[in-house]
């Protein structure tokens, strides 16, 4: 059965990747990539440091340009018909947060950027990573697992349709790996479209329907047992 | 626009309460420095005058260059730290929320324009405090000044601090959009806050008055002569170079420069 149905019902394409390909000074890191990534489905990218997960995820945020191929977000060509990927929650290396303030209050503040959310949204947020709103402690003395669920919560406040995660789990304790996980799921079910990397197999185990490895620039499915 | 100016609103936090209370101080013991390391000082008047330089000197003796350089150093790392912290770490998060990468520089370049008139204007007040603090009056004591004195009213003299105000505010800010295209352009940290240094010191050396840094040396466009308008040639120029400098760095707005920058 095609992909783009489940359950009897049309499943929409989020993410249509083709014949991607990407060299840095000769170096071949990813050449003819193509898949088609569909709306509330999770996929998983692997693959030792250095074969290019990273880049992958930057080509389809449209914060590197492809040398071939194209990448389409819901039917939206990257550098066509739009710059950079829309309806995306992304975290790709630490973001900059404003050490000086709370963690509230930097989310507040990078969420008065679009207007499109209220305070109760981030809230809710903040607390469904496993934050305290309320906690006015500065983020410059947070840990570095609390700077990650604060990373995470930047990157769902909004209520994307998309969600890139590289390495999500990193620094995190045990419940936190837990606590993120059952988030992730939840936004799995809400329909939310998930790409992420992990070097943890079970995370990719509990929460991708499908898997990618990154290999020698090349990228093919894996098969979990 | 209206997330562009949410968006410069949201860059002006990354000007830390930490660098604007160094900053102040700093332009404190910069005045008491002019109030002690002066003589003759007598009027409100005297004070300014020797702490800007609005008198043309051939040489500065090192304290006087540290004197003049400081608020143009602070200025300079505070804009560094800001391309470092707003502009470089934060550019994933904040491009994919506006989407559009000539706003997102836009809204950059307003965040550091209202940066410069917000630490000029203090400047200047933390300035005009010390020296009212200090001194009194209105008109010129010193011997070296007493040629201007009899065509230079308190009103003018405000006139003046007004135009010195704003070329200090334009060749810094020209300077500060070079430090952004330099770090677009090597993408190294402290490269940019390094070569504008230099260019400081370069000018307070030598006489290069229309040169990017020129208004380091104020004595050089003869403020108290209000006909000689070498203030307004100082202002065209440097709004030229800041017209070409906005210009290349719009032409990095493109997917391909940002490709090298944050790939």
């Amino acid at each position: 059965m095609d992909d783009s149905f489940r359950e009897g019902k049309a499943v929409e394409l989020a993410i249509e990747v083709k014949g991607l390909a990407k060299s840095f000074k000769h170096e071949m890191v990813l050449q003819d990539v193509n898949l088609h990534l569909y709306q509330g489905k999770c996929y998983g990218f692997v693959g030792r440091n250095g074969s290019g997960k990273s880049v992958f995820f930057k080509l389809i945020c449209g914060f590197l340009l492809p040398d071939k191929g194209t990448v389409r977000i819901f039917g939206k060509e990257l550098g066509k018909d739009m710059d950079f990927a829309t309806d995306t929650g992304v975290v790709i290396e630490h973001p900059g947060f404003m050490l000086d303030f709370s963690g509230f209050q930097n989310l507040n503040y990078l969420a008065a950027i679009r207007n499109v959310i209220r305070k109760e949204q981030i809230y809710q947020a903040i607390t469904a990573v496993g934050l305290d709103p309320e906690n006015r402690k500065k983020v410059k003395s947070y840990s570095v697992g609390m700077k990650q669920r604060l990373a995470i919560a930047q990157a769902i406040m909004e209520e994307p349709r998309i969600l890139i995660l590289d390495e999500p789990m990193n620094g995190l304790d045990k419940s936190g790996v837990l606590q993120i996980r059952e988030l992730l799921k939840s936004k799995i079910s809400e329909g939310v479209t998930i790409l992420m990397s992990s070097h943890i197999a079970e995370d990719i185990q509990q929460l991708c329907d499908e898997v990618f490895e990154f290999d020698n620039g090349s990228l093919k499915p894996l098969q979990f047992v | 626009m209206r997330q562009v100016w949410n968006q410069s609103k949201y860059y002006l936090l990354h000007f830390s309460v930490k660098s604007w209370i160094f900053s102040v101080a700093a332009l404190v013991l910069s005045a008491l420095f002019t109030v002690t390391y002066f003589k003759g000082i007598q009027t409100v008047t005297d004070a300014v005058v020797l702490h800007y330089g609005l008198y043309p000197a051939k040489q500065f003796p090192f304290l006087l260059m540290v004197h003049h350089l400081l608020p143009y150093l602070f200025i300079a790392y505070m804009s560094e730290s800001y391309i470092e912290h707003a502009v470089k770490r934060n550019a994933y998060y904040t491009i994919l929320r506006i989407k559009d990468a000539k706003h997102w520089l836009f809204a950059h370049i307003q965040a550091l324009l209202i940066f410069h008139v917000m630490f000029f204007t203090a400047a200047h007040f933390i300035v005009g405090f010390c020296m009212e603090w200090a001194f009194n009056g209105y008109h010129f004591t010193l011997q070296t000044f007493e040629v201007h004195i009899t065509n230079l009213d308190s009103a003018s003299f405000k006139k003046l601090l007004l135009i010195l105000g704003l070329m200090q505010m334009l060749g810094t800010f020209c300077l500060t959009l070079l430090q952004l295209l330099l770090h677009f352009y090597t993408n190294k940290t402290g490269v940019s806050y390094t070569i504008v240094v230099l260019l400081y010191v370069v000018n307070l050396v030598l006489d290069v008055p229309f040169g990017p840094g020129g208004h380091i040396k104020p004595g050089n466009f003869d403020l108290f002569n209000e006909a000689s308008g070498t203030w307004v040639k100082f202002v065209a120029i440097q709004s030229g170079y800041c017209l070409v400098l906005l210009f290349l760095l719009y032409a990095n707005m493109k997917r391909k420069k940002l490709d090298k920058l944050y790939g």
